[in-house]
């Protein structure tokens, strides 16, 4: 499959998207609750002789918000990249990302099915699937399986519920387009009994 | 808790506020804290030389800065089997916890950085590992116990059993789960018996290997 100039264009314009969202999600959620922190501390500064038990208070909000910020950027980079991918590769990183999902997610990936060498890969894939999957609320429940044939990796990821989801509308699979066309890869998707999204990933592995 | 003899610590970590943040608050409540290193390979020697009763670690470390903490504390268990170990990290994977645990749940904790600043979790995970228990964090478990999933044995527990469920995880024993809920170590035991029939569990000797069965059925 050859990449045309439009399949280039329309990748850089999903890796912009996607800058786009991580700026505004950096900007709205740590940064502001930085911003946060720094007024309640010098409030506390303020308070501290003349009213300790209110400063006391403005600290405490001050250590509750860093929490937040906290939570917020381990989220952040765990969408970047997850860091127990690059320690511990793709199935424990699935099993991590499957514990994030706000529907249940049956996985059925044997060890070692995926070489080390396209660990990222798969791994990006399969996020890339059930993160931007539409309907995500209508979505009952999820399996993704990961089967060699020796020639092919298939990645297989079936969803209950949201099938009614047009199946026209595949403009949430240019990440997956922009990853495949690197792997000469494809990707089909199938409507079941107008009830199940069905995702079918094939790339080739280098015998 | 026996307090006659200090509980001896090595502290590994890279950062230098946090670190030494981590060992005054180590030496203020009591703990005799035998040095710092901030380097994975350092660390390494330096457990073996020292032969401590805990390590506190944090996972990033130098050179790599991927798991080079974990890999030297893991070696140097290696030598030292009965030493407790509590990581530390920037970031919880549960199924790094169960892979950490399942290795050996033997005076294993495993705390997110910033419990750091509650005193009291800090000592406690640290009295915990240093007495051969398990200590995890609450946060990763109650995300563990939490997390979306097909109807199953788990909806039939009543809120006080799953709260026990998550204490279990954590690596209380039922002493300590019954100080914590304020309840008798008796009621404990009976909610213990309808979970592990509940889930279907079997029952398992030592509080790690019960840990270890809680971890595997919530990583289902």
């Amino acid at each position: 499959m050859k990449e045309s100039s439009g399949d280039r264009i329309r990748a850089e314009r999903t890796a912009d998207q996607w800058r786009l969202n991580l700026a505004r999600r950096l900007h709205e959620g740590p940064q502001q609750q930085l911003v946060d922190i720094i007024i309640q501390l010098s409030r506390a500064d303020q308070t501290w002789t003349e009213r300790p038990q209110e400063s006391r208070q403005f600290m405490e909000l001050a250590a509750a918000e860093a929490q937040r910020a906290l939570e917020g950027i381990r989220d952040l980079v765990k969408d970047i990249y997850p860091m127990i991918l690059a320690t511990r590769g793709v199935e424990p990183a699935l099993h991590s990302l499957a514990l994030r999902l706000p529907f249940p997610l049956e996985l059925d990936v044997p060890s070692n099915v995926v070489s080390p060498d396209l660990d990222d890969t798969v791994y990006f894939l399969c996020f890339h699937a059930l993160i931007d999957v539409p309907s995500h609320d209508e979505v009952a429940a999820a399996r993704l399986a990961i089967v060699s044939t020796g020639k092919r990796l298939v990645i297989e990821v079936k969803f209950e519920g949201n099938g009614t989801a047009s199946g026209t509308m595949h403009a949430w699979l240019d990440p997956l387009h922009h990853r495949l066309a690197a792997r000469e890869g494809l990707v089909e998707v199938k409507v079941e009994s107008n009830r199940n999204l069905l995702l079918i990933i094939e790339i080739p592995v280098a015998g | 808790m026996n307090r006659t003899a200090a509980i001896r610590v090595v502290v590994g970590e890279d950062q230098p506020i946090f670190r030494d943040g981590l060992v005054h608050i180590l030496k203020q409540e009591g703990f005799d804290v035998l040095g710092a290193w901030g380097n994975a390979s350092e660390l390494l020697a330096q457990i073996l030389a020292l032969a401590p009763d805990v390590v506190i670690s944090d996972i990033q470390m130098p050179p790599h800065r991927t798991d080079d903490g974990l890999q030297a504390v893991l070696e140097a268990r290696q030598a030292h089997p009965e030493m407790g170990v509590l990581m530390l990290s920037q970031y919880l994977d549960a199924s790094y916890v169960i892979d950490l645990v399942a290795d050996n749940a033997h005076g294993v904790g495993y705390l997110l950085k910033e419990k750091v600043a509650d005193i009291a979790i800090l000592v406690d995970a640290v009295n915990r590992v240093a007495a051969g228990g398990t200590a995890l964090d609450p946060d990763v478990i109650e995300a563990l116990v939490s997390r979306p999933r097909k109807p199953g044995p788990l909806d039939s527990l009543t809120r006080r059993e799953r709260t026990v469920l998550e204490l279990i995880a954590q690596g209380l024993s039922n002493a300590s789960i019954a100080q914590t809920l304020e309840i008798s170590t008796g009621a404990v035991e009976r909610h213990v018996a309808h979970i592990y029939a509940k889930l279907g569990l079997r029952e398992g000797r030592g509080d790690h290997r019960r840990v270890l069965a809680v971890l595997e059925f919530l990583k289902q």
